[in-house]
């Protein structure tokens, strides 16, 4: 385990490395290099923003020089102030990121729960209604707008019940509210966005457990727990789940980056108070300090996310374990 | 063979649906000077925000345009955003799957780190990072999409590729002197064409999802252009008034993008060599 | 009469071809009698194991006519409920391959228990402990508490198909069906297997029914034998019998196609021509378009099991007896 762990440690030195020149060259792109004419026309890009952004990244020295400067900077997770409140952009990060791993937090799990549900179901039943529900439920999934489906959630739940807050993430008087009122105010404030940054890799998932389980129920070792008497239920859901449960892992440790994009829409359609949010801000504001920061964060993010995934993987599979 | 394919296809109730409704869609936009009502532009203040009637089948917008002559207007900019940015997806992906699965060695591990590295960043938020540093408008649209969504094509031709290189006819190929380039392009490209085809016809609708993200953002395509993820965004700002303008586009999109994965997935099955019948 | 086949006829659906598996098969099997059922490769030699425990999945077989009788009851009309209680209980079964047939991810001690606890009410977790160790003395396993702690793929063949024998003998059945017990193994390990087996039928007064496409292991471990021919039993007898004076001419094929010395290698019967089509059954007799006695009649009229008094048997080629 430990050496398994090690290795896939090993391997994601190279992607981090990778991950701050692929920033740095995005942020070659950044208007306001002396050589750099299309920017003079760009009326977004103001003197003073340019003459900053040159300071700032070093633009008009070697870029070798530049790249260096830039790994100095990330180590100590120095990515400036932001243009538009001169505020270190790394404190503008650190106060948004809880939301948005909250509301990722709990969109992966009820992500997780409803798709090994439906899936599992679905394989049980193949070919039954439920799951020529599944199929068209996959189907609707993979091609309806998201934020489409956000906006039409909104009016539902909004406006015509008015069951549900649609914006932010606590009400005016949250300071007044006691333990409990306070939680159950973020609760139905995360409701809307949660289900709906949920749907989005529901139907992936779910598609990818069917067709996960209905491999593994035709293993022998099914066959085994059902010859030596278990109950239909057990059959499923101890012996068909553990085995189907490994290359789901994989498959969501590979969904995080998708999951983790999506903040970025839902954050801003929901008026959600997280860095998704504060990054949107900072695209439609030119903020490059806060953009570069945040996009490092998001690359660090997942990489951590697949290095959990790994682990949970070696958890789930004895023969990776223990070899 | 091909013959089969015509058959296998004829059966397939899913691709018939999706080809269908994408021929309609085709030609709709072809024609669509022929076909609206109203030109798609042409304000009208004084019938503004109108729910749908007789006169205007879908209702018109706060600029009091008619919203079915701009959703008609609306499938030019998807579809030509969804085809330009899959083919050069398509061509990128392509290309780079071969060259590392036939490669080998240092070239192949080098590319496929650049993949795994790009696949760190979620590609909407890839994409959302560039265009904040370019113009947003259609060109630039497509060409990032097709450039940010190239990496899952480029490791499934790999892996195709990988299995198909030491097969007999390459070898074959390589023994009787054939230069390089002619062994990929003509020996390997047409034994991994259908799952490329499989991918390119799946990213057509995901290219459609996400440029109507980023015109729905104001990232994308600009006013008074019309898309329909722009015209969702003047949707959000009259959701208290014009339901109309939040349902059609969005349905829009739905069916499109729908239509391309039933397309898609049904080409999956047809083009599958274990599948019989 | 501890199992009686009677008739059993089996079809699969695959897309849209009907495969006849099994037609108007009959078998009896007494008590402590081991009754072997040897065939070539895809004859339906499983499925007739895999029908007396119902382990057929609906969507892809049908059992369309027949009965079978477990000490008086008829198991194919008999509740889903009822029948899993038998299964691992009174019939227990063992199967080819003990690597797939072992579920990876559960510690084989626990899938020993598993098949205790469905069965019985509950017992102290030592006493269940040390039930379970007994049981893999009992197959001669060494490092019983390594084992008991192991998955699958940390112990070798033999331990693995030592350990599916103690789990399918865990509840002391009546009748045990080793379908190819030996075939998956190293050929060293064939002989111990088989003579457990033979150890532990003599102590706990079970019987077995064997299954088999290798004509030496019956001769040696088998009192009756039944040949399965593309899904009807052509000849069915007393073991020693058939072995020394074999009458349907596929007997005969298949025993002289035999290597002489059985454990040394295992080779499957070469006989001219290939098994016939299930989904196109030739006309008449089966077996003619191979048959090395055929006649004109043969292609035509379909032989009928039939007994042979002088022969002590059933058979069902009409030609028969040859002299």
């Amino acid at each position: 385990m430990a050496s398994y762990l090690f290795k896939r440690l090993l391997t994601l030195l190279p992607l981090l490395l990778g991950i701050t020149f692929l920033t740095f060259l995005i942020m070659q792109l950044a208007p306001g290099k002396p050589t750099d004419l299309i920017t003079d026309l760009n009326a977004k890009m103001s003197l003073e923003a340019k003459q900053k952004l040159t300071k700032l990244y070093g633009l008009d020295r070697p870029w070798p020089i530049q790249y260096w400067e830039w790994l100095k900077r990330l180590s100590k997770f120095d990515f400036g102030k932001s243009f538009k409140d001169d505020r270190p952009v790394i404190h503008k990060i650190l106060e948004r990121l809880p939301a948005t791993l909250l509301l990722n937090f709990l969109s992966l799990s009820l992500i997780f729960t409803l798709a090994i549900l439906i899936g599992m179901t679905a394989a049980a039943k193949k070919g039954a209604l439920f799951d020529k529900l599944t199929t068209l439920f996959v189907y609707l999934g993979f091609s309806i707008p998201t934020f489409w489906l956000a906006l039409l959630l909104m009016i539902l739940f909004g406006l015509k019940i008015g069951l549900l807050p649609i914006s932010g993430l606590r009400s005016l008087n949250f300071e007044e509210l006691n333990f409990l009122q306070k939680a159950w105010d973020m609760l139905q404030h995360l409701l809307l966005p949660v289900s709906v940054m949920a749907l989005t890799g529901l139907a992936a998932l779910a598609r990818y457990t069917r067709s996960s389980m209905l491999e593994v129920l035709h293993q022998d070792y099914i066959r085994t727990a059902r010859a030596k008497g278990l109950k239909e239920r057990e059959v499923i859901f101890k012996h068909a789940f553990k085995n189907a449960l490994i290359p789901i892992i994989t498959l969501l440790g590979l969904m995080l980056p998708e999951l983790i994009g999506g903040s970025f829409i839902f954050e801003t359609i929901f008026a959600y108070p997280g860095m998704g949010r504060l990054g949107f801000e900072a695209i439609m504001s030119r903020d490059y300090p806060v953009l570069m920061g945040i996009g490092t964060m998001v690359a660090f993010l997942t990489l951590l996310g697949n290095l959990l995934a790994d682990m949970l993987y070696a958890l789930a599979d004895p023969r990776i374990r223990y070899k | 063979m091909l013959k089969l394919y015509i058959k296998r296809f004829i059966q397939n109730k899913f691709a018939l649906w999706g080809i269908s409704f994408i021929f309609i869609l085709s030609s709709l936009a072809l024609f669509s000077p022929f076909i609206v009502p109203y030109a798609p532009l042409e304000q009208n203040l004084l019938e503004r925000l109108q729910s749908p009637s007789i006169l205007h089948l879908l209702g018109t917008d706060d600029l009091g345009r008619d919203l079915f002559s701009r959703l008609i207007y609306g499938s030019r900019i998807s579809l030509t955003v969804g085809f330009v940015a899959v083919s050069i997806a398509t061509l990128f992906g392509t290309f780079i799957g071969l060259v590392s699965g036939y490669f080998g060695k240092w070239i192949d591990s080098t590319l496929m780190r650049i993949v795994d590295i790009l696949l760190c960043f979620p590609t909407f938020f890839l994409i959302l990072m560039v265009i904040a540093f370019l113009e947003p408008n259609i060109l630039n649209v497509m060409i990032v999409i097709g450039f940010t969504s190239w990496t899952g094509l480029a490791r499934l031709v790999r892996g195709e590729t990988l299995s198909f290189k030491e097969r007999e006819f390459i070898l074959a190929a390589k023994s009787l002197g054939l230069s390089t380039p002619k062994i990929l392009f003509f020996h390997l490209l047409p034994n991994v064409s259908a799952p490329i085809l499989v991918s390119a016809t799946l990213g057509v609708g995901n290219a459609i999802l996400i440029e109507s993200s980023l015109s729905f953002l104001g990232l994308g395509v600009q006013p008074p252009i019309p898309s329909w993820g722009n015209i969702l965004t003047t949707g959000k700002d009259y959701i208290h008034f014009a339901w109309w303008l939040s349902l059609f586009p969005g349905l829009c999109i739905l069916f499109t993008v729908l239509a391309f994965n039933l397309l898609g997935e049904g080409l999956r099955d047809i083009l599958d060599p274990r599948s019989q019948n | 009469m501890l199992l009686e086949i009677k008739n059993l006829s089996l079809q699969y659906v695959r897309g849209k071809k009907i495969i006849s598996a099994l037609r108007d098969v009959s078998l009896t099997l007494d008590k402590e009698e081991t009754l072997g059922l040897v065939g070539e490769s895809g004859c339906g030699k499983s499925s007739v194991a895999h029908s007396i425990l119902r382990l057929i999945p609906a969507n892809e077989g049908k059992i369309t006519h027949g009965e079978i009788f477990f000490e008086g009851k008829e198991l194919l009309q008999m509740e889903p409920e009822k029948i899993r209680q038998i299964r691992g209980k009174e019939i227990a079964i063992i199967f080819q391959d003990p690597f797939t047939s072992l579920n990876p991810v559960i510690p084989i001690g626990k899938q020993i228990e598993e098949n205790i606890l469905t069965h019985s009410l509950k017992t102290s977790s030592l006493q269940l402990k040390e039930k379970i160790f007994s049981l893999l003395e009992e197959v001669q396993l060494k490092e019983t508490e390594r084992i008991y702690n192991s998955y699958p793929h940390q112990i070798s063949g033999g331990q693995r198909q030592r350990a599916m024998i103690a789990m399918a003998l865990a509840n002391r059945p009546k009748l045990l069906i080793c379908d190819e017990p030996t075939t998956a193994l190293d050929v060293t390990v064939q002989k111990e297997i088989m003579e457990l087996l033979m150890k532990l039928q003599k102590n706990l007064k079970i019987s077995i029914l064997f299954i088999t496409h290798h004509f030496g292991l019956i001769g040696l471990y088998t009192q009756k034998l039944a040949v399965l021919y593309g899904g009807e039993i052509v000849e069915e007898g007393s073991t020693q019998e058939i072995l020394k004076n074999p009458q349907h001419p596929y007997t005969q094929s298949l025993l002289k196609s035999l290597p002489r010395k059985s454990f040394k290698k295992e080779k499957l019967p070469v006989i001219p021509g290939s098994p016939p089509d299930l989904s196109s059954l030739p006309s008449g007799c089966i077996f003619h378009p191979r048959c090395p006695k055929a006649i004109e009649e043969c292609k035509k009229k379909v032989p009928l099991l039939r007994e042979l008094k002088k022969f002590n048997r059933k058979i069902s080629c009409d030609l028969a007896p040859f002299s």
